[in-house]
């Protein structure tokens, strides 16, 4: 019996965030809806904090959906997450970034600071009865000790699982699988894969990472996505269907490919 | 030692081939750090003149050919059972993993390429590495094909897990690993870096596009002209704070620039930037109104706006 995974499509966040891409609100709930009928697992549709517009964009998803779990991306920002609340999604997904070079350079922050700001946020989140799943941004060039710290606690606080995000897209598969093995292996938390394609190696990564034992997988309708884009949903089916019970089937993919595209491509 | 062959200039059709531009690209696709360029033998009496035999390849038909092309550092011939010389590689097509066991059949052969195996990261490929190194223990080039869109993938962990050489052609023509996403891949992982400056690839790229008369997808890993544009938010300030941030790789490496695009998710750095280049005085506290304004604008018309479309609405803004 072939070992079941789940896709998260980020198309309407991560895929949306590639200059170029500006849905509104009626092409955004009908891009989720054509990915809930074709059994995607969860959908990641936008982020609340960017204002008014994305707000309603996301609830008329949350709305209309039948199947699939609707989650939305927040950064370590308190205020992010009451957005979040507005929309009432399913899940909150709180993307921390974990590697030094982010820590310091970009947030110009440190290791305890980030700690406490994502425990703060996920309490919020979680006292308020929501599933909260947290991102390790940039991961990849992370140390794999402090990811490990972080997503003990996260698992400790009730977190459904962490995101392992390639931000920068310079993994490799061999890599790929060492990273997400470790993880597994000194938490037990569920952990899903988050790739770019940098360098033209997003759909190998996300194969490893499911090897390895990751649970979910991030994908993009088209690999649309920032800089060369995400892991290609169509792609990742067309290779991973062989191995893993994963929704959706390989027609079921092509058929939202082929109604997906007359939106994103009009 | 790793050795890169480019195998583009085979995987042209005959039309292309011939084209006016092919010995420019002969001789750009040497500095991207690869060690041969393989070509067949209508490319070679095309480009004669510009022909360097000492890391060309020459692929001909049978090996009784040779004879008439002498002087190349290799040549390449599909194994068709005829006894071959040392210097000529024999390739062989192995589909998938349940044909590797053919190999046996090779065992005399000491210089192989295998082309195929597709779907080798769908197994245990460290394994099939080693079974295949075993089998053979000549010389052995991996050039996988892309079938399951891993094939760049599995060159450079061909080289990473101790092979020595990969075949691969740019921007993965023919269905083989991608040349520039090979050399950065392996710039990146393993600090090969036989050639620093690799803005030859916008040249390549160009003359490629010309030649094939194929259009590079802008968000083509490492050559696609989009991949350095940036619109969200977080992005432009991170990368505005340090490159790296958000980038795998500094533009100018690959002989691009960094483009901040504005558009439906940009937020206040990316239009402080805007507007410092195009010397727009726009007045602090109607700031937000131009950002919703934007918002808005590029909801309705389904995209990013150009510079020009942001100049004259800024402008509208403060008349």
């Amino acid at each position: 019996m072939k070992e079941k995974k789940y896709l998260t499509d980020t198309t309407l966040r991560d895929g949306e965030q590639s200059p170029g891409f500006a849905f509104n609100i009626a092409e955004k709930a009908r891009l989720a809806q054509l990915m809930d009928e074709a059994g995607i697992y969860q959908i990641e549709a936008g982020v609340p904090a960017m204002g008014k517009h994305e707000k309603d964009a996301i609830c008329k998803i949350v709305s209309n959906k039948k199947n699939a779990r609707i989650s939305t991306w927040n950064r370590i920002i308190k205020e992010d997450i009451l957005h979040s609340f507005d929309c009432c999604p399913d899940i909150i997904h709180i993307s921390a970034p974990v590697s030094y070079v982010h820590i310091y350079s970009k947030l110009k922050k440190n290791k305890v600071w980030l700690q406490k700001s994502l425990q703060d946020c996920v309490s919020l989140a979680l006292d308020k009865g929501y599933t909260v799943t947290v991102g390790m941004e940039d991961a990849s060039r992370a140390d794999i000790t402090f990811i490990i710290s972080i997503a003990n606690i996260m698992k400790d606080m009730g977190v459904a699982g962490i995101r392992f995000a390639d931000t920068v897209g310079v993994l490799t598969p061999f890599r790929t699988y060492q990273a997400i093995s470790e993880i597994i292996n000194n938490t037990g938390i569920s952990v899903g894969i988050h790739a770019h394609n940098d360098l033209g190696m997003a759909v190998a990564n996300s194969l490893e990472a499911a090897k390895a034992g990751a649970d979910f997988i991030d994908t993009t309708l088209f690999g649309i996505g920032e800089r060369a884009g995400n892991c290609d949903l169509n792609h990742f089916i067309s290779v991973a269907d062989k191995l893993f019970d994963i929704s959706p089937g390989y027609a079921a993919a092509m058929s939202l490919k082929e109604y997906a595209g007359e939106i994103l491509f009009k | 030692m790793i050795k890169i062959t480019d195998v583009t200039l085979c995987s042209l059709n005959n039309e292309a081939a011939q084209n006016k531009n092919v010995p420019e690209l002969y001789g750009l696709l040497f500095k991207t750090g690869i060690n041969f360029v393989e070509i067949n033998v209508p490319v070679y009496e095309s480009i004669k003149e510009n022909v360097d035999k000492r890391n060309t390849i020459l692929r001909v038909q049978d090996p009784t050919e040779i004879k008439y092309y002498p002087g190349f550092s290799r040549y390449i011939c599909r194994h068709s059972g005829f006894f071959t010389r040392l210097e000529t590689i024999s390739e062989i097509q192995i589909n998938d993993i349940r044909e590797i066991k053919l190999m046996n059949k090779f065992n005399e052969y000491h210089n192989i390429r295998i082309v195929g195996l597709d779907d080798l990261l769908q197994h245990d490929y460290i394994s099939a590495f080693d079974r295949i190194k075993k089998i053979n223990s000549g010389a052995l080039e991996l050039c996988p094909q892309n079938s399951c869109y891993c094939a760049s993938a599995l060159a450079v962990e061909w080289i990473l897990n101790g092979g020595s050489s990969v075949a691969v052609s740019f921007s993965g023509n023919g269905g083989f690993a991608a040349l520039e996403e090979v050399v950065m891949a392996l710039r990146i992982t393993k600090r090969h870096k036989p050639n620093l400056d690799l803005s030859v690839f916008v040249q390549i790229k160009n003359l490629f596009e010309e030649i094939t008369e194929k259009k590079i997808l802008k968000n083509k890993p490492v050559i696609g002209n989009g991949i350095f544009d940036v619109e969200s938010g977080i992005h432009v300030d991170g990368i505005f704070k340090n490159g790296s941030n958000y980038e795998p790789f500094e533009p100018s490496v690959v002989g691009m620039k960094r483009k901040i695009v504005i558009g439906k998710h940009s937020g206040s750095t990316a239009i402080e930037m805007k507007l410092k280049e195009y010397n727009i005085n726009f007045p602090d506290n109607r700031f937000s109104e131009l950002l919703a304004s934007i918002q808005e604008e590029c909801i309705r018309l389904r995209r990013s706006i150009t510079d020009q479309e942001f100049v004259a609405f800024a402008k509208e803004l403060i008349q």
